[in-house]
């Protein structure tokens, strides 16, 4: 429709002159401008231009007549609105054209140009009230049907007054309209319906609405279905209540969802309350913790009640283990500070008093500030475990103790097959110097015996005779000594152990040496302590290593010296145990162990550096071929060892060699 | 004055035969097989036995039994010849039975020496 200027109007009439006489009334009043159309051929023509504000048709055409000729025009322009012309005698055939849409209708001679042009008038208003009206049913229809919501109207009873396709699908009907006159009793159980009904009075008394109900409606089969229902009332033109609309949305599914998750996080729970013994929830504000709830767990591992920790909020800190109460705080304080959350493992004091151990795993609920607001506290007893550990570590150390012991045994076995090793050397090497005595002795007795009896006689008082009998003489000397020493060295191991004066037995050492001495120009200071305390030795076989010992000071002053003997007696302190001392036998010194010492000190030559550490090996000798056997010392350390005693030689710095020998004191 | 009688029981000939060359003093008197030694002592009726330790068969310590046993002998006093003597038995005077031990090899002087002090003691 044109908004300004003349309206088109179309008079479709096959009588030229009925046409003109209608397109002079129309012109005259400058409103409207008029096309005419002798054939409905003619006037579907005209229309197709969609410039026609209206149609007068004459029903009777040369090619169309009657109601056919209303419906070919209306489809042809059903927005153009239609007044239908027609004769006196068939007024009943125009009824029928209002009924199906037209405008309105006329009978032809029957109207004057006023009243055709209020009749134009009106049927173009009202055709685009109609047409407006048109619109907004669609809209309407548009809203009820095209909202996924079931929608409503009811009456001030109650009563369905309309409502969407939605709801007839959920109420199981064909129809929308079969449900018009029913209510809410009719579909759904009666609690529900009684509830629905209850409600709408309310809105509908009290003109409040009720907005995003959550209800749960219960069909007549049983079906359920959850709902978010909002309803208004609606009124009348005079404001007064006549019934009220109402829309729900099905959210079953999002309560389903909601219930799943209820029962996944009661699930979790129910597991995580059986694998972690328990949990607590502390809650806080301003750092400060202002709410445990603790879970049911809490009275088999702590023996308290929940009620107990409700009831006594300072109860939980309390019974932390006072040693593990740092630990505690320290990751309470970095949780609060917004650090990582650790695992602590503590002690806490059971209501019987036993200790029990647990691990508490805290997991912090922080503000969008990173402040913490809350956290749970998962907690594990753990007592069974740290008791095992316990005790691992308790066999642990039993075990490395064994295995010290083992290793000591071990060590102690060693040393005893090193010594039956050397027994069974000795052994042998003892019956080869008995052997090797008894076979070279007896040719060197022979020997010996007949030197002296060529002595005797007569011719041996040759000047040239007498100097080679005297060498044959040394010779045999000198052999049998060499088998003596032999025999010493492997002589018996067995020791006859009796209390001793260290001092006397020095003393008569000296004694034994006392023509050497003498012949070597050799001077003793004897330096004996006093009072020192007795000794468990064989004395003969101690004489026998201060013999040697003295005949080698000897040896080593050829041009005469100073031999100095100093006894004494001390404590071993740690660090005084001697190098490899009395190593491989049982009765080995130690720090703490009262000792008796004698220094045998010479002025003599010294012993090289680099043979020092050799002169105790058996067949080690530094004396000029002849004058040493090699076996003096070996043969002195032997019983020196023997006695578990040590024995050192060392250079002294002014001159000469000191031997120091240590021996124990008292009882073995 | 008759001569002292002494009898060596050794099995080395050669030693044996030197004791007597040395020994001329003495009434010498010597067995070489040491099974024969009790026989040879009741016979010979020495004032002295020298006595070698180490002997095939019968050595100088079943000798000494043999002699104890014999109640003609068991008074005689013996002096052992021994090659295997160390520095030790020397310092501590071991004896054998109660009886010295003469080292070999050794001197007529020291033979002598120590043949006179027995006898002296045994005569006493």
């Amino acid at each position: 429709m044109k908004p300004t200027g003349p309206l088109l109007v179309l008079v479709v009439e096959d009588s030229p002159l009925y046409a003109e006489m209608v397109g002079k009334i129309l012109s005259r009043t400058r409103q409207f401008e008029v096309k005419t159309a002798g054939s409905l051929r003619a006037g579907l023509e005209c229309l197709k231009g969609g410039e026609v504000d209206i149609v007068l048709l004459d029903l009777s055409l040369p090619d169309s007549a009657g109601l056919e000729t209303f419906r070919h025009i209306q489809n042809a322009a059903p927005q153009v609105p239609i007044i239908v012309l027609t004769g006196l005698d068939d007024e009943s055939l125009a009824t029928s054209t209002v009924t199906e849409g037209a405008q309105d209708y006329l009978v032809k001679g029957d109207f004057e140009a006023p009243t055709l042009i209020r009749a134009i008038r009106y049927a173009i208003e009202r055709h685009r009230i109609r047409r407006a009206l048109d619109e907004e049913r669609k809209f309407t229809r548009t809203l009820l049907e095209g909202i996924p919501d079931r929608m409503y109207f009811k009456d001030r009873q109650s009563r369905f007054v309309r409502i969407n396709r939605l709801l007839a699908d959920v109420l199981d009907l064909d129809d929308s309209t079969e449900a018009l006159g029913k209510t809410d009793f009719d579909f759904f159980q009666t609690d529900h319906a009684q509830e629905a009904f209850d409600e709408e009075e309310q809105v509908m008394r009290t003109g409040e609405p009720l907005v995003d109900k959550v209800e749960r409606e219960v069909l007549l089969n049983g079906q359920s279905t959850w709902l978010l229902t909002t309803k208004m009332p609606v009124r009348d033109a005079a404001g007064q209540i006549v019934g009220i609309f109402g829309v729900s949305r099905d959210i079953t599914e999002l309560k389903r969802a909601e219930e799943a998750l209820r029962l996944s996080e009661k699930r979790f729970r129910g597991l995580l309350e059986r694998v972690m013994d328990y949990n607590y929830t502390v809650h806080l504000r301003d750092g400060q913790a202002v709410a445990t709830v603790h879970g049911e767990g809490c009275l088999a591992v702590t023996g308290y009640t929940r009620q107990e920790y409700e009831a006594d909020q300072g109860l939980w800190a309390r019974m932390i283990h006072p040693d593990d109460l740092p630990k505690v705080v320290e990751n309470f304080e970095r949780l609060l500070a917004g650090g990582t959350a650790l695992p602590v493992e503590h002690r806490v004091v059971h209501k019987d008093g036993s200790i029990r151990w647990i691990r508490n795993t805290p997991a912090p609920h922080f503000d969008e500030q990173r402040r913490l607001t809350s956290y749970e506290a998962v907690v594990a007893d753990i007592t069974e475990r740290k008791e095992a550990e316990q005790q691992l570590t308790a066999a642990n150390v039993r075990l490395r103790e064994l295995v010290a012991e083992l290793t000591r045994s071990h060590r102690g076995l060693q040393n005893a097959q090193l010594e039956l090793i050397d027994a069974a050397k000795m052994q042998s090497v003892g019956q080869l110097a008995a052997g090797v005595a008894h076979e070279v002795k007896n040719p060197l007795a022979i020997l010996l015996l007949g030197l002296d009896c060529i002595s005797d006689h007569p011719a041996s008082k040759d000047p040239g005779l007498v100097g080679i009998l005297g060498e044959m003489q040394v010779a045999v000397d000198r052999a049998s000594t060499v088998i003596t020493g032999l025999l010493d060295f492997s002589a018996s191991k067995n020791l006859e152990l009796n209390d001793c004066d260290l001092n006397e037995i020095v003393g008569r050492s000296l004694e034994y040496v006392r023509h050497l001495l003498v012949q070597g120009k050799v001077n003793v200071v004897r330096d004996l302590g006093e009072n020192l305390p007795r000794g468990l030795m064989d004395a003969r076989k101690i004489e026998q290593v201060f013999v040697n010992l003295f005949t080698n000071a000897c040896h080593a002053m050829p041009g005469g010296g100073l031999l100095t003997v100093r006894t004494g007696a001390r404590t071993l302190g740690p660090n005084d145990i001697p190098r490899e001392a009395g190593d491989r036998s049982g009765l080995r010194l130690g720090a703490g162990d009262e000792v008796l010492t004698v220094e045998v000190q010479d002025t003599g030559t010294g012993i090289p550096e680099d043979k020092i550490s050799r002169i105790f090996d058996p067949f080690f000798t530094t004396k000029p071929t002849g004058q040493g056997t090699g076996l003096g010392l070996a043969v002195t350390r032997s019983i020196i060892e023997l006695h578990g005693g040590t024995i050192e030689a060392s250079n002294r710095p002014e001159g000469g060699v000191t031997v120091t020998v240590i021996l124990r004191c008292g009882s073995l | 004055m008759n001569k002292k009688r002494i009898l060596v029981i050794d099995d080395e000939p050669g030693f044996t035969n030197l004791m007597v060359k040395a020994l001329t003093e003495y009434e010498v008197c010597v067995e070489n097989d040491s099974t024969q030694a009790l026989a040879t002592a009741l016979r010979f009726k020495p004032d002295l036995v020298l006595l070698d330790m180490v002997m095939p068969v019968v050595d100088g310590g079943e000798v000494t039994a043999q002699f104890l046993a014999n109640p003609a002998l068991a008074k005689v006093p013996i002096v052992f010849l021994t090659a295997i003597f160390t520095k030790e038995d020397a310092a501590s005077g071991r004896r054998i039975k109660g009886y010295p031990l003469l080292a070999k090899p050794t001197t007529a002087t020291a033979l002598r020496a120590v043949i006179e002090e027995k006898l002296a003691a045994g005569g006493s």
